[in-house]
């Protein structure tokens, strides 16, 4: 029963191949593409004394979301999270978003619900939606608020938006 | 064939072992940003409108008395301003752009301290100011702040025509007096 150096070799070869195609083969991905930056002109405010409207929404398309795992006819069950990771940020600016389609399914059958209400982006993990199997092209839309000439002018202030996919 | 043997074997327990070795609930992430960039506004009006303002000079009623000044606070500033951190404080100046004060008389106006319905730092009021040809400031200090809009929001303006020397009185005499404020850094 002893093994000789090439058989220890070949083993070691194997399972370090079987390990990576485990890994490629079973992990969902999470692809997220599309930021938005909004550029509050001066010209928005056309009355002396007012304040700027306060509120902006950004296309109900910008940002998409691509969900998947091989196989594809894998009807795996998900839930998606999200936080946000404050950049240079003032406190009075609030960031919210919501779902605003089902995507594209790739899996027959793949279902997604909630996240379709705009909901408040917090530091911490919270509920945005869930489903099971692959779905590509799922469309987010963010809304700005607490936009006031109180906040100091010339400054990009940015958020992380941080999603998180887990297997469940 | 033993060798061959423990092999298959071995694929086999790590064939076996996937579900235990892969992750229950794997977690993966991916990140958007959202952004947004306030630009610099500074824009200032009278409210309700910029309709000229009559004050004429009352004649007295009783031989010997003397004749009376008017004054009239129907007319507010409004302004809105939105500053980077290192802006200057913005002010607002009076002037007389054209026509002249009839002689014998005296043009003055105050700007109130501020009331109204908006937030932010507003300016504080210089008091008193004799109209001249020369901007002099009407309200300093102004930072990121919008006063609310039209009338009763904002400072009030109050003109007062005075009689300072009789014997130049013209009682036949009109000018028209154009008030030009302006807001700046």
């Amino acid at each position: 029963m002893k093994l000789n150096r090439i058989h220890i070799r070949k083993l070691l070869l194997i399972t370090l191949v079987l390990v990576g195609v485990q890994n490629v083969y079973s992990q969902a991905t999470l692809t997220v593409t599309g930021d938005w930056t909004k550029n509050v002109e001066a010209s928005e405010i056309t009355e002396a004394g007012n304040d700027f409207p306060g509120v902006y929404e950004s296309s109900s398309t910008v940002t998409s979301i691509d969900i998947s795992k091989s196989p594809t006819s894998e009807l795996f069950p998900w839930k998606l999270d999200v936080h946000g990771e404050k950049g240079d940020w003032d406190n009075r600016l609030e960031i919210w978003l919501q779902r605003t389609d089902n995507g594209t399914a790739i899996t027959p059958g793949a279902t997604i619900t909630d996240g379709t209400v705009y909901q408040q982006v917090s530091n911490t993990d919270q509920s945005f939606f869930s489903g099971t199997g692959s779905i590509s092209q799922i469309h987010v839309q963010y809304k700005l608020t607490g936009v006031t000439v109180l906040i100091p002018a010339g400054v990009l202030y940015g958020t992380t938006i941080v999603y998180t996919l887990t297997e469940q | 064939m033993k060798p061959k043997l423990q092999t298959v074997i071995f694929i086999l327990l790590c064939f076996a072992g996937w579900g235990t070795i892969a992750p229950v609930s794997a977690q993966v992430t991916d990140n958007a940003t959202v952004s947004i960039k306030l630009n610099r506004i500074t824009i200032m009006d009278i409210e309700p409108n910029n309709d000229v303002i009559a004050l004429p000079v009352t004649a007295p009623t009783e031989a010997g008395l003397p004749a009376q000044g008017k004054t009239d606070n129907s007319k507010w500033l409004n302004y809105t301003c939105c500053l980077q951190s290192g802006d200057a404080d913005r002010s607002i100046t009076v002037n007389i752009g054209s026509g002249s004060v009839p002689p014998g008389l005296k043009l003055s106006v105050i700007a109130s301290a501020y009331s109204g319905t908006g937030n932010g730092t507003f300016g504080t009021s210089s008091g008193t100011i004799t109209l001249s040809a020369t901007a002099q400031t009407l309200i300093s200090g102004i930072r990121g702040s919008y006063t609310g809009n039209g009338p009763n929001n904002g400072h009030q303006l109050t003109y007062n025509l005075e009689i300072t020397d009789y014997s130049k009185l013209d009682f036949d005499n009109s000018n028209t007096i154009q008030v030009v404020y302006t807001i700046a850094d």
